[in-house]
């Protein structure tokens, strides 16, 4: 028997007493009774509140829509009917000692229905009046039109505190992050859970080991294979629930403690007989913003002349592959790669990069087929996706199918079950980020003079047998940039199945039990080949992989409901679950060929590379949810769980966690609604969230090395394991206000939230010379608080003028705090990117993510100090910013008239910094626009590189103003020598979304084989208004290794990000 | 979800009568509670088979010795004579090659973030491997793996004195076992006792006679013992030599002689060095370096200058003739990136250098016959001081594949012909280590440092006050990780803000 935690075992008691707990009966004085039917079917209400306003008194009506309410003073009462979906009705009574007072309503279903049900941990239905914490739910509709093929992207701008980083790339990763970054090295992205099923979200896994990355083979990442939840089908969604923070997570276990976002998919039940719909959504995406490029002077480095002879060197400057040489468009004329040795203009060309963006498209098509009866309901839903990139070869596609199907067994059992399956492909995803293989990178060195269009048809000029090179630019440095995307191809695919099957039994009328059992599963295959005569493979190579991963859950669940009194109701759940995580990577490839184009192991010339790791993980969990009401509008959760987790060591391995919240709806609590304030209502939480470490942490490894020959090696671990590792732990509070106001026409949400993690399981950097450079803890600490508030405002509804116009608006502001390390350590690395000489650090006492490094030397005034040689000085590194953001904002606006509605969406980020790494190189190789159009002052004498020279704006060691010219070119490197010269302060706004939609009027669908037809015009990503340079400043996901997760704040080389815009139409039958 | 659905969940009224109601309540409630214990007795009791769940399933918890030597062979000669410290730095400072791209390390603009990743990959790549092996082998009582295994250890402990002097040694790779992760600073001159005298105890210490692994290592997957195949001989020689070199740099004439009479190399056959395999990843490092970046090195100008000057038949062999002019002509040092020298105008790194099989020297015969001649010339030995020189410059001359008729013309040139007084002597003795070191960075740097020889300056656009600097910087991760031990060690060697021109404490001359 393992440890069980005893502090669990006052919850289980607790929540088995409070289930038996006597109803209390009270004072009698008069009693109020009567009958609750539906208005328009006349048909009987059950479970109507039915309450005294102001005493606190009331019931619940019995199957016969019937109700008694005793102990009621005497003298005129109100009774108040309250049910979920239908409006509340008020009725005067008079009650007299000792008699009974009838009161009958006929309730009306409710249009506006403001007091929502939200979807809750473990998939719970709760009205939003009872929950202490902040949650947010977003319409599945908004998502399907504007709809982006990852769902993560469509959230941008919806969600209060919620940020978004983007891919620029098709099918690339997306991150999210809610409250802040709150663990320093670990996963800090929100758990994504579909129909309470938890779906794997990471990214494509590298080989940890192995040594697959050769000395021939070099950079041959920088391939972005996306993150998972791009499996999510918008067209499916029925809703979101944002559950932000630990608060509301608690009961999700260790992983929520990022918060939850929560999909509800779309299922049968509630379709009145069969209804079809099918919606086609055909989008196009051109680039949003490039670099701004000069177009002044052409290839070279230090003289005036150009020959092209072999794009090595062999000719004048044409080994070099910047951008300092000679004028363009003033006449010159030189050999160049493409004119066989003649001479010819040397001109700019300005849309040597533009052109390379073809206009990306993308077609997607949803049919859904929905039925039900009396006892059963199903959907079908089939999408296809076919989709093209901006550059040129790349394309993606997916096909998915999903069945969604509930059936009432007998009347005590339903069995709901869901499956989906998703096949998705990727071919020739670009390189992105610094590296060979990268477009990005190349266009950062790409001479300003050559003619992309030439380039492209020459790409096909090769022949691997024959030992010939593609005609290129430049043979030193570079690859010609379309036989690359061309050629050193790829190829990925995916196959995934998840599903759920849920078994509901009611044990009687007011205990349930439900079992379910879920998984998730997928295989993705990766081929990334390597042509011979590349300019990092002259050799060929390859390298393929399959990884596995499956999770799969069994939860059971009790819940009792229980209206213990006319005042008290009481809800309990108790759960328990085990779940189970296998991954299985394969990779097999080869650094050098012997035939050209024969990416087999068999055709190897080295020892092929192999590589697998399998890894295993389970987690069993205890949980239960006690609820407590009070006349409905005082309410108490109290929240329990027990984990046990296999990675963590026996006497560590068992944690519980608990959570308390309340709320207190006081409009009704002290009778105070007005028709200025119609709803008010005051919550707060505290909450403990415990959560376990990656498998295999526990005992030190020796790893196999590359064999040389047939001889095998192994070598010690580099990291110092962790034995005694205990789990981590999230405190969290927040209290929060929902204030609705002129009949519900204006409402607020407010959040405050203070949340701490500690003992997190970190691999800290120690001295080398221990032998070691990594060494597994439970240390650090950082907190994150701030505030979330959304403003929802329905300005004109529809009743009024035909015309509905609301307007709604989200804030988060977080403020992050480091406020301790590992003992003795100064500072953790997040990681370096982008050529930055510092890097982007948690220190303590400083926001999580600043960016640590050179900063120019300054005099007490801070101006730049400049040597004797004109040049500025370099200082030493400090604290120079950080990445998070200040705040953030959206606002989403929809105006309905007649059969058209129009809806858009703006967003904004305010503070933080950014590193932008694409200016920093493209100054450095002088492609910039800036390169050369600095403030010229004189004529470069030497005429070496044909640009002026110029004068630093700093100040001398005697604080008089510089005076000394220096060479473009040799301040462009020492610009790059310093971060403070590309850190931006990273403020934006971006016109998210706007959809321009029309329903076809009844009299027209009345002749058409359809019920409902809508057209919609769609855009995304339209605008931009940044104080960036040359960038898309959302666009700064850099493609880090799996220990530098958490980086973020540099752009490099990203690709742009894309504007998209099109149109949607969807019918249904 | 619909309305009605919500209607079922929040379904709370009864019908049923109030005896029957109690019945079923407390059956149900037993039902449930009964459940809920069930599954929490099945939860915790599952935990079992926890412990082999989290059992890392791909990778050995402990491995043999004849594992480990391998291993650590290849790390070390890639991170002592890769293509980062050796060709990247040594090389570049010692002015056998230059930087015709990226010129910053050529101009000595390096901070500690340099010596970050060379410090840990030296203390974690190779040498807590080695050290391992002996720890290992020391517990089996096996004499000749201990011995091999402290040999390697020393051999990358001395060069790591020599770039940065003070170093952790006593209490260094003691992270797991001792659980000492902020080791302190060893004094430099202790540290060279040290390996002098382990490297005394691991050459008495062999069985020469004896073998280093069982046959069954040796028959199917070839020798684990990547540098003398299991020739404990060799071994012994190797430990020797490398004590005659320590012992030089310290001009300790005791040791010298102690060293020499042990048994140093008589021959290139007994030289230290690694045969790669000749392709990926077992090659030669320089031959994937120089074909993916070809502009990035060149030929120092002072190389190719002394070449000529000494009328050095190696000329054509550690150079390429220019492309653009046919000429041998090398790259001037320590210029900036706007020196206006174009690819084709200087001297490539000669090919027999780049390719993938070239030998990569741990040590050699040429530097050993040298450091010999050099100790009898100042009295710390006997034997003739010019055979032994001569012998030198031939071994060198005969490894990259001089012919001897060139070898005995070049010998009588007038600035080789060994000189009649002792300080031309020593000057040519030098001289010819400089050239014998070509492609061994970390050696050729020291041996510069301890002799003066040549005289080199300093690039024009050097940012180090025209110095050649003498050490290597800390690296800055020891700031933050081991910052109090770093500390102690700055101010023991009088290191202030200047770090690369302190000399190290066996740099005299």
């Amino acid at each position: 028997m393992k440890r069980f935690n005893v502090w669990a075992i006052p919850f289980v008691i607790l929540a088995l007493a409070t289930m038996a707990s006597p109803s209390q009966a009270l004072a009698q004085t008069g009693n109020v009774t009567g009958r609750i039917l539906d208005v328009s079917t006349q048909a009987p209400l059950e479970s109507v509140q039915v309450s005294i306003a102001g005493q606190g008194i009331g019931g619940l009506t019995n199957t016969d829509g019937r109700f008694i309410i005793s102990g009621v003073p005497v003298g005129t009462v109100t009774v108040r009917a309250q049910l979920l979906g239908y409006v509340t009705q008020n009725q005067q009574v008079t009650v007299s000692s000792g008699g009974a007072a009838a009161a009958d309503f006929q309730l009306e279903v409710g249009a506006l229905e403001l007091e929502g049900v939200v979807v809750t941990a473990l998939g719970i239905s709760r009205e939003e009046r009872g929950i202490g914490y902040s949650v947010q739910g977003v319409d599945g509709a908004e998502l399907l039109e504007t709809r982006d093929t990852n769902i993560i992207n469509n959230l941008a701008g919806k969600v209060a505190g919620l940020t978004v980083i983007p891919a620029a790339v098709l099918g690339g990763t997306t991150k999210m992050v809610l409250r802040g970054v709150s663990s320093i090295s670990g996963n800090n992205e929100p758990l994504i859970v579909v129909d309470g099923i938890p779906m794997d979200n990471s990214r494509r896994e590298t080989a940890t080991s192995g040594g697959t990355r050769g000395a021939t083979v070099r950079n041959r990442s920088g391939i972005d294979y996306g993150n998972m939840a791009q499996d999510i089908d918008p067209s499916n969604i029925e809703s979101v629930t944002v559950l932000r923070g630990a608060n509301a997570a608690a009961l999700y276990g260790s992983r929520a403690s990022n918060g939850v976002v929560e999909i509800t998919t779309k299922s049968g039940r509630g379709t009145a007989g069969t209804v079809v719909s099918a919606s086609t959504n055909v989008v196009f995406e051109t680039p949003l913003r490039l670099v701004r490029y000069q177009n002044a002077f052409g290839g070279g480095a230090t003289d005036g002349n150009y020959n092209w002879v072999d794009g090595r060197g062999a000719g004048v400057n044409d080994g070099v592959d910047e951008s300092w040489g000679p004028a363009l468009n003033a006449g010159l004329s030189f050999p160049q790669w493409w004119s066989d040795g003649i001479s010819q203009p040397w001109l700019a060309s300005p849309m040597n990069v533009r052109e390379y963006f073809q206009t990306g498209h993308n077609v997607t098509t949803n049919v859904a087929i929905a039925h039900s009866s009396e006892r059963a309901n199903v959907r079908f839903s089939a999408l296809r996706m076919d989709a093209t990139g901006m550059p040129p070869q790349q394309g993606a596609n997916r096909t998915q199918l999903a069945i969604n199907a509930g059936v009432e067994v007998t009347p005590k059992l339903t069995i709901d079950g869901s499956v989906q399956y998703t096949e998705s492909a990727g071919h020739n995803r670009p390189g992105v980020g610094n590296g060979s293989y990268s477009a990005i990178h190349i266009f950062n060195w790409f001479q300003r003079q050559v003619d992309g269009k030439r380039m492209q048809s020459a790409s096909d000029l090769w022949d691997p047998n024959g030992g010939s090179l593609t005609p290129n630019w430049n043979h030193n440095y570079h690859d010609n940039v379309y036989w690359l995307q061309n050629f050193r191809s790829n190829d990925d695919s995916r196959n995934r199945i998840t599903g759920q099957v849920t078994g509901n039994y009611q044990l009687n009328d007011w205990v349930t039990a439900r079992v379910r059992m879920g998984t998730d599963w997928f295989e993705q295959l990766t081929k990334e080949v390597y042509p011979f005569y590349s300019q990092d493979t002259p050799e060929g190579g390859f390298v393929e992989s399959s990884a596995f991963r499956q999770e799969t859950n069994i939860e059971a669940l009790i819940t009792a409901n229980r209206q213990l009194s006319s005042d008290f109701s009481l809800n309990v759940n108790g759960g328990a679950n085990m779940r189970r995580n296998e991954f299985d990577l394969k990779e097999a490839g080869s650094r050098k060929l012997n035939v050209p184009d024969i990416y087999n192991v068999s055709n190897s010339a080295s020892p092929p590379l192999l590589n697998n790791i399998v890894q295993y993980k389970e987690v069993n969990s205890l949980y239960g949810l006690v609820t407590l009401g009070f006349r409905e509008f005082a309410f108490l959760d109290v929240t329990a769980r027990n984990d046990w987790s296999s990675t963590l060591p026996e006497e560590n391995r068992s944690y519980f966690y608990p959570s308390f919240s309340g709320s207190l709806v006081f409009t009704d609590a002290f009778d105070m609604a007005s028709d200025f304030l119609s709803f008010g209502k005051i919550r707060g939480s505290w909450a403990k969230v415990g959560n376990d470490a990656n498998p295999y942490q526990l005992t030190s490894v020796y790893s196999e090395t590359d064999k040389f020959g047939n001889i095998p090696g192994f070598t010690t671990s580099n990291t110092i394991p962790n034995a005694g590792l205990r789990p981590e732990e999230t405190r969290s509070w927040e209290i929060g206000t929902d204030l609705r106001f002129w009949f519900d026409r204006a409402s607020l949400d407010l959040t405050y939230y203070n949340a701490t993690t500690k003992d997190q399981i970190l691999a800290v950097d120690v001295s080398g010379s221990s032998g070691y450079t990594r060494q597994v803890l439970n240390a650090g600490e950082v907190r994150n608080k701030g505030i979330e508030a959304l403003l929802t405002l329905d300005i004109l509804r529809e009743q009024q003028n035909g015309i509905a116009w609301d307007i709604t608006l989200n804030f988060g502001k977080n403020d992050s705090e480091v406020l301790a390390l590992a003992e003795g350590l100064e500072s953790i690395v997040i990681g370096r990117a982008g050529g930055i000489r510092g890097g982007v650090e948690a220190r303590p006492g400083q926001p999580y993510g600043i960016f640590y490094g050179p900063d120019w030397q300054r005099n007490g005034s801070g101006n730049i100090l400049v040597g004797d040689n004109g040049l500025p000085l370099r200082g030493d590194s400090k604290v120079l910013g950080d990445y998070q953001p200040d705040w953030i904002g959206g606002l989403r606006s929809s105006v309905t008239y007649g059969a058209f509605t129009f809806s858009a969406q703006v967003d904004t980020r305010k503070g933080g910094q950014i590193f932008c790494g694409s200016c920093r190189l493209g100054y450095r190789t002088g492609v910039l626009y800036e390169s050369a159009n600095s403030t010229a002052t004189a004529w470069d004498p030497d005429g070496t590189t044909g640009r002026g020279m110029t004068v630093f704006p700093g100040v001398t060691a005697s604080g008089a103003t510089n005076q000394v010219a220096v060479a473009p070119r040799k301040l462009a490197t020492r610009l790059d020598d310093v971060d403070t010269e590309w850190l931006f302060d990273n403020n934006y706004t971006k016109l998210r979304e706007v959809a321009i939609g029309f329903d076809l009027p009844q009299q027209y669908l009345n002749k058409l084989p359809v019920s409902t037809a809508r057209f919609t015009i769609v855009g995304r990503n339209l605008w931009l208004w940044t104080s960036v340079p040359h960038i898309d400043p959302e666009s700064a996901a850099i493609e880090g290794s799996p220990s530098e997760a958490n980086l973020a704040g540099i752009e490099y080389e990203q690709f742009p990000t894309a504007r998209t815009f099109g149109f949607n139409v969807a019918v249904t039958h | 979800m619909s309305r009605q659905n919500q209607r079922t969940m929040l379904k709370t009224s009864d019908t049923s009568g109030g005896n029957k109601m109690k019945t079923t309540r407390t059956t149900y409630r037993s039902l449930a509670a009964g459940v809920l214990i069930a599954l929490g007795l099945g939860v915790s009791a599952c935990t079992e088979d926890f412990t082999a769940i989290n059992t890392n399933p791909n990778a050995p918890t402990d491995v043999g010795v004849q594992y480990l030597l391998p291993a650590g062979i290849v790390n070390s000669v890639n991170a002592l004579l890769g293509t980062g410290f050796d060709r990247g730095t040594a090389s570049v400072w010692v002015q056998h090659y230059a930087r015709l791209q990226y010129g910053g390390i050529d101009r000595y603009e390096i901070d500690g973030s340099f010596s970050d990743g060379l410090w840990s990959g030296l203390y974690t790549g190779a040498l807590v491997d080695f050290d391992g092996m002996v720890v290992k082998a020391t517990a089996t009582g096996n004499a000749n793996q201990a011995a091999v295994g402290r040999v390697m250890r020393a051999w990358m402990f001395h060069n790591m004195v020599d770039m940065w002097g003070d170093i952790p040694y006593s209490q260094a790779l003691d992270g797991l076992a001792a659980g000492n992760i902020t080791p302190t600073y060893d004094d430099a001159s202790t540290v060279y006792t040290g390996l002098l005298a382990e490297l005394t105890s691991a050459s008495t210490q062999i069985v020469p006679t004896g073998s280093l692994f069982p046959d069954v290592f040796r028959g199917t997957i070839g020798n684990p013992d990547l540098i003398y195949n299991g020739d404990m001989e060799k071994w012994r020689l190797f430990a020797n030599s490398l004590r005659l070199r320590m012992a030089m740099r310290i001009q300790n004439a005791s040791d010298v002689s102690a060293a020499i009479a042990a048994g140093v190399f008589q021959s290139t056959g007994d030289e230290a060095t690694m045969r790669w395999l000749g392709a990926p990843p077992n090659e030669n490092p320089m031959a994937p370096a120089f074909i993916s970046r070809p502009g990035d090195f060149r030929i120092s100008k002072t190389m190719v200058d002394n070449l000529i000057a000494y009328d050095d038949p190696r000329l054509g062999i550690y150079a390429d003739a220019a492309l653009e002019t046919g000429l041998f002509a090398g790259m001037p040092n320590g210029m900036n990136d706007s020196h206006g020298i174009e690819f084709e105008q200087v001297s490539r790194v000669g090919d027999w250098f780049l390719q993938s099989t070239t030998p990569t020297s741990i040590m050699s015969y040429a530097e050993t016959s040298l450091l010999q001649a050099e100790a009898a010339v100042r009295g710390f030995a006997g034997g003739d001081a010019k055979s032994l020189y001569e012998a030198g410059i031939r071994a060198s001359m005969e490894t990259v594949g001089v012919s001897s008729a060139n070898i005995t013309a070049y010998l009588a040139g007038t600035k080789v012909a060994f000189a009649a007084d002792q300080a031309g002597q020593l000057e040519q003795i030098g001289m010819q280590l400089w050239f014998a070191l070509y492609d061994q960075g970390p050696e050729a740097w020291a041996s510069y440092r301890r002799t003066g020889v040549p005289n080199l300056i300093a690039g024009p656009d050097n940012l180090n006050n025209n110095l050649i600097p003498v050490r290597l910087p800390y690296p800055q991760s020891e700031q933050s990780v081991n910052g109090a031990n770093l500390s102690a060690a700055n101010s023991a060697q009088g290191l202030g803000s200047d770090p690369f021109n302190v000399r190290l404490f066996w740099d005299i001359n």
